[in-house]
Order: structure tokens, then sequence, then C-alpha cells
């Protein structure tokens, strides 16, 4: 099972679209059993494919709604504790809960909500000692064999930040993207993420290493100067050329547009072959997959 | 107009750089994590030994046992370490090395000891991420046990002795005193004299025995090779340490004699009265008529006053 991150500290720079393109990507075309997980309190991915519900009570907004297997069990299954709502913020607060994946109108794609307030409540924790904990959390859940036999590609959409849950997120991650403008501020952004990584590097041994697949340029506009400048610039540098993925996303109205909510084809891959935003999207994640599991045989090689 | 061009800056360029340079260098040959306790297992080779055993630590040692004292300090020792760890955490992850199931302790025994006192179920650790060869692990448990004060002069020895011994099978040759300076970060005189003592055999059983304690005496005595010999120049310097005269030597001149002191008034009482049985002293037998012998001021100043009397009588 593979867990893909795309992280960034700076907001704005695509995580949730590129997590979305990636299920889609994984669940669609590979035909996988892909989970998407929502860690970002804003709950934009969870909104994409459940229909969030907003807590009147609750200032910070969105929860998501109640399970539609909720009930079905007469024999009492649910449990007496279960509300009928399920998010990922329970692993944190009550682990012993576990959590219920939501279906999607894609039979290989479920997903897994945020619960605004609670992951927030999670990402404000500074306390030294819990912090570990929050942590380790994360990635144990993951590495259960409930989950661990259920899917094969995890896609884990971040919280602009460096806090808790997003280190939570590289911590389980088996293999991170860094998506970016190529303009000055969310590239400082880009060197946040890459400290992260090599941290969290030097805590790992050597046969479960976290693979760092790129730095991805996204809404990339080849007609300015800036951005070519910026991406070459980067590409040409001896260290962290290698890891500046060859593929863009360029700025269209076509992403914006498919994320709205009454988006008709709901999937960048349903709109037609000759659509240039399919084009670049196939690309891209066609890189990233290989990359991946390229970066898989090496590992095992070295294992061996 | 001229075409528009644009760099990245070039702090941010050096730093990603050097980012990426760290994530994919090899600082070190260890990883930092948590592991449970019970996947943890002691050295047996540790030249640092604990007599107490894993299972007093939960119990306490029994005062039955033949080295209750010792186990009973080890004990109070760890329990002040590991009411520190239940309060502050262990601040020094421990060093071990994965060992089937097990991880072994190369560094840490006794912050591990502590760490199972304070009842906790994990221990921060640090992993060897490749097997290291043996010799990899004696400099570690060197550099961990060099500093001690508590270690006794043989077991540092031995430590380094272990430390010879798995060189010569790494390496397949002889650790030159050269060489062994470098790993042990020492003089080269100093690892000089580590080689001369410890391929020494006769000095190193006199020093397991507890004959000689210190580094220094050994130096001195390494080049003697029979029993007899260390052991007379031993004894020797044992004697003569009592026959010097200092008075000659540095110092300050010596220019009164000190009659020492005693906490037993016969003593003086037995002085007093021996010199008063002289015929020369007998007339000064009434000034100590009314001395009381049983009270210690008394007796000093009855001593004092004949100090006086017979410092007057030999006056010229």
């Amino acid at each position: 099972m593979k867990i893909i991150v795309p992280c960034n500290n700076k907001g704005g720079v695509g995580k949730t679209c590129l997590s979305s393109i990636f299920s889609d990507y994984a669940s669609k075309i590979l035909k996988k059993k892909t989970l998407i997980i929502d860690l970002d309190p804003q709950c934009n991915i969870s909104q994409r494919y459940v229909q969030m519900e907003i807590d009147p009570n609750n200032p910070d907004g969105h929860h998501p709604p109640i399970h539609i297997d909720y009930g079905k069990d007469d024999d009492g299954d649910d449990g007496d504790d279960w509300n009928g709502r399920s998010s990922i913020a329970d692993i944190f607060l009550r682990p012993e809960q576990g959590v219920v994946p939501y279906p999607t109108m894609n039979e290989n794609l479920e997903v897994m909500p945020a619960h605004a307030a609670e992951l927030l409540l999670v990402e404000q924790c500074r306390k030294n000692e819990v912090l570990e904990k929050i942590y380790n959390r994360f990635a144990s859940f993951l590495s259960s064999n409930d989950i661990q036999a259920a899917y094969d590609y995890v896609i884990v959409d971040t919280a602009p930040s460096k806090g808790p849950l997003t280190r939570s997120a590289i911590r389980a991650a088996t293999d991170i993207i860094i998506p970016t403008q190529m303009e000055d501020k969310p590239i400082r952004g880009v060197f946040g993420m890459t400290q992260l990584w090599a941290q969290e590097n030097s805590s790992r041994c050597d046969s479960n290493q976290l693979n760092l697949i790129g730095i991805l340029p996204n809404m990339f506009d080849g007609r300015t100067a800036l951005h070519n400048s910026m991406y070459e610039n980067l590409k040409q540098d001896e260290f962290i050329g290698p890891y500046v993925m060859p593929c863009v996303l360029s700025r269209r109205i076509s992403f914006a547009e498919n994320d709205t909510e009454n988006a008709a084809p709901r999937s960048i891959f349903d709109m037609q072959k000759s659509n240039k935003a399919r084009q670049e999207c196939l690309a891209m994640c066609e890189y990233v997959f290989k990359n991946i599991e390229q970066n898989t045989k090496q590992k095992d090689m070295e294992t061996v | 107009m001229a075409k528009k061009t644009f760099k990245l800056s070039s702090s941010v360029q050096k730093a990603l750089g050097d980012t990426v340079k760290m994530a994919n260098s090899e600082v070190s040959n260890l990883h930092s994590t948590e592991i449970l306790v019970e996947k943890i297992k002691l050295d047996p080779e540790n030249p640092r030994r604990h007599k107490i055993s894993v299972d007093e630590i939960t119990n306490g040692p029994s005062n039955k046992d033949l080295d209750y004292k010792i186990k009973l300090k080890e004990f109070e020792g760890l329990r002040e370490l590991s009411a520190s760890i239940q309060k502050e955490g262990l601040l020094n992850p421990i060093t071990v090395v994965k060992e089937g199931d097990f991880f072994k302790i190369v560094a840490g025994e006794r912050r591990f000891l502590a760490t199972l006192m304070s009842k906790k179920t994990v221990i921060e650790s640090r992993v060897f991420k490749r097997e290291p060869n043996s010799f990899d692990l004696k400099v570690v448990q060197w550099m961990e046990n060099a500093a001690r004060k508590d270690l006794t002069l043989y077991n540092k020895l031995m430590n380094v002795s272990m430390l010879m011994d798995a060189y010569k099978e790494s390496k397949k040759e002889k650790m030159t005193a050269i060489k062994l300076s470098q790993v042990i970060s020492c003089s080269r005189q100093q690892a000089q004299y580590f080689v001369v003592i410890i391929s020494n055999r006769v000095l190193m059983k006199l020093i397991e025995e507890g004959e000689i304690t210190t580094f220094r005496k050994a130096r001195e005595l390494s080049n003697l090779t029979t029993r007899e010999e260390i052991l007379n120049k031993l004894n020797n310097e044992k004697s003569q340490n009592i026959k010097k005269d200092k008075s000659n030597g540095a110092g300050r001149k010596r220019e009164i004699i000190s009659f020492g002191q005693s906490k037993n008034i016969s003593v003086g009482k037995v002085i007093v009265e021996s010199v008063l049985n002289q015929d020369r002293f007998k007339s000064h037998a009434t000034a100590f008529d009314g001395v009381d012998w049983t009270c210690m001021t008394s007796s000093t100043k009855a001593f004092q006053r004949l100090i006086k009397i017979l410092e007057n009588e030999f006056k010229g």
C-alpha cells in the first residue's frame, strides 16, 4: 500500500487539486482501491466527495454527514457511542472508535472526511510530550491490517502548515510531492517541506526512506518570464535539479471549473481526450506513479 | 524594451540545496526511534557490569543475597535516575543494535534499567541502521565508559583490551599504539602505555586482584615482568613512604615537634606519671595533685603544664 501526500506549508499552491487528481487517477484509470483522507480543517476535499454539513453550533464549520450505513444494522453493531458521523479526527480524539469510510460515486474510491472543529483542536496542540504521539497515531492507524488489506493507494490531503497534522501525514507517508507556483514566496514554502523530508528520513531506517517524488510546478504560465526563469533556475541547480519534475500543470480555468459543485464532468479524466488539462494531468500522473513504482523496486533490490 | 529576467533568491536556492544534500547524505549509521522495553536485552559482554538483575529492578534486591549491599546501592542510584526519567523523560536515548527479534544494548544499560523501574513501556533509542562490526560496537562502548568515574582500572583496561581484540579480528592486523590513540582520542604516549600494560599478563593479574588501582602506578610498574619483582617494588615504595624525611624536602621547614592527639586520657596520664616518677622531676609532683584524670579539659591542661615544666628544665 502506497501513501501519497502532496504537501506544502504555503496555501493555495494546489495540494487539494493534486489530491483529487491523484485519487481520480488511481481509482478510475489504474482501477485500484483508493482511499482519500482529508487532514485539512478546511474540509475542501471532503466536500468534493461527500456532502458535508455545517454545524450550526460551531463557528469552525463543516462536519461529515450521517453515514449511510448508520442504523442499518439492527444487531446494534454500530455501538452505542457512535453518533453516525465518522471523520479522520476520530483517530486522534477517540482512538478506540475507528473510522468508517464514506463511499463515493466511484466504486474504487472511498473517503475519510475531515471534521473542521476537531482537526483544528489537534492542529493547535503544542505540548511536546503529546506531539510525538500525534505524529505516530496516524502512521499506526494506516499500518493496521484492515487498512493495508483494503486499499492499494491512500492519498492524504494536508493543511497548509507545518503543524501536527502535516507532520503526522509525513510520518505515515511512503511518498510525498511538493506542488508550488514558480514564484518567490511559494518556493520558500518548498524549503520548509524539504526540511521536514530530511528530518523524517533521519529517523527512518534505510529500507523505509521517505520518497520525495518531486517539486511540481503548478499554475504554470509558460508565457511569463518569471515562471520560466524560476523553473529553469531550479532545474539547473546541482542538488534540487533532480527533484524538479519535468512536467507541469498550467494555469487553466478547467481546473477551477472542475472544482465547482455542479461541475460536469465530475473528474478531469472524464473530459474529452483532446482536452489540454486532461492531457497534462495524465502525463503528470504517469510520471508520479512511475516514480513511485521505480522507487519501490529500488528499495526491494536494496533489501535483497 | 529589454527582455525581463528573474532569478531565484540565492539564499533560498542555497537553503534548498543544503537540505536536499542533508536528506541524501548519510549523516550517521544510527536512526532514532522508540522501542518497547520488553524488546530490549542487556549485553553480557559490556565491560561495565551491574550486579543487580532485571528481576530485582521490580522487586528490589533480597537481603539474603551475598551482594546485597552493592545491589542496594545500585538500586538506590537507579531509583534517582528513574525519578528523573518519570519527570523529564529520557534525555539521552540509549544506543541499541538489532539482534533477531530483540535489540541489544550497546550503550545505556543504567538508563534502560531506570526506565524499566519507572514503568515506562517504551524507551527512546538510537538504532544502528546497518549491522555494525564488533569493532565499531566496542568503540561506542569505550566512548560511553571512558569518562566514567566508577569504572575500576581493571574494567577500563579490559575495555581497551577488547577494543584491540575486535580491531585485530575485523582488520586482520594488530592494533598499534598510534591507531589506538586515534580511535580513543588519547595521546600516543598514553596509548603506548595502554598497550604495554595490557600485554603484561602478570601486571594485569595484579590489577585484577586490586593490588594496583591507579593508572599511574600501573604505568610505573609496566616494565617489570615477574610477580615477585612487581610486589617487591610495590612494598618497597610503601615502606619508603614512611621513612622519607620530608623536612629536608619541599614545604615549610618544621620547627616544632607535634605530640599528636589522643582520645584516651590514660595515655596522657601514663606519660605524666612516668615523667614525674623520675627523680629529676619529683619536685613538681605536687602541682598535679588536683588534676581530674576523668576530665578531658583538666587532663589536657595538666599535660600542657608538664610540657612547660620540661621545656623550662631543658632550657639552655
